[in-house]
């Protein structure tokens, strides 16, 4: 079933989860699941290898793109903008500056900071990052990120 | 992929398979709006390379130097589209 949700609920849902700043807990009803707890602030993960909707990527390091750590930037307070249409962007602009030079990235993945982070959204680069040197920044500008749930 | 001199310049859009330096021409900001000549930023800083290259790195060296911290550093400007897992 495409589009299935009332858009005013799919920007609900999104700013609830990637726009509140403070750690929350939803705990559903009866037969509704087992609750879960989104802890912001959220980190941004290099991928030199993409992973799936159900796998990690393979996340780039300090060896194979120096000035990089493992386990990410956080993208700051509120994450990601007021959504509209089921769309939100990054807030806050994330930058690495590197100290040699880099392996390809391909992806990115969206991180929370629970004491073990769980993964939260994940997608391919619009243009691979190829051909870092040292010296270079790599540079994700405010609202170069989109979040699109559109189709939810 | 689209990448900036970090010293100065509009941002460029560098085909798949293209090194980003080497996509800077010999004045490597020729695409700057201010329009100042080579050795007034760019020069200058390419000046203190360690390698003692004569002039600008990208005078006569087909590849940004390795180890090359000075010259010509580049800005990436990555974006991308995620989806909620």
């Amino acid at each position: 079933m495409a589009n299935m949700a009332d858009q005013t609920l799919t920007n609900a849902l999104l700013q609830a989860m990637f726009t509140s700043s403070t750690t929350f807990t939803v705990t559903p009803g009866t037969s509704g699941g087992s609750a879960f707890t989104f802890t912001p602030p959220y980190k941004l993960r290099l991928m030199t290898a993409q992973g799936s909707n159900t796998s990690n990527g393979t996340e780039s390091t300090s060896g194979n793109c120096p000035g990089y750590t493992a386990g990410g930037s956080s993208f700051g307070s509120s994450a990601f903008g007021t959504p509209s249409g089921g769309q939100q962007s990054n807030n806050n602009a994330v930058s690495w500056s590197a100290t040699g030079s880099w392996s390809t990235v391909v992806a990115i993945e969206v991180w929370d900071s629970a004491g073990t982070p769980l993964r939260r959204l994940q997608g391919a680069l619009t243009s691979n990052i190829t051909g870092v040197a040292n010296g270079d920044t790599v540079q994700f500008a405010v609202g170069s990120i989109t979040i699109n749930a559109s189709a939810w | 992929m689209l990448i900036r001199c970090r010293a100065g310049g509009e941002i460029l859009d560098v085909p798949d398979g293209q090194d980003p330096h080497a996509a800077l021409d010999a004045n490597g900001c020729s695409h700057c709006a201010d329009g100042h000549p080579l050795d007034v930023h760019c020069g200058a800083a390419a000046n203190g390379c360690p390698r003692e290259h004569p002039g600008p790195c990208w005078n006569g060296e087909g590849e940004r130097p390795a180890g090359c911290a000075v010259c010509r550093p580049l800005l990436f400007i990555a974006g991308a589209g995620i989806g909620v897992i």
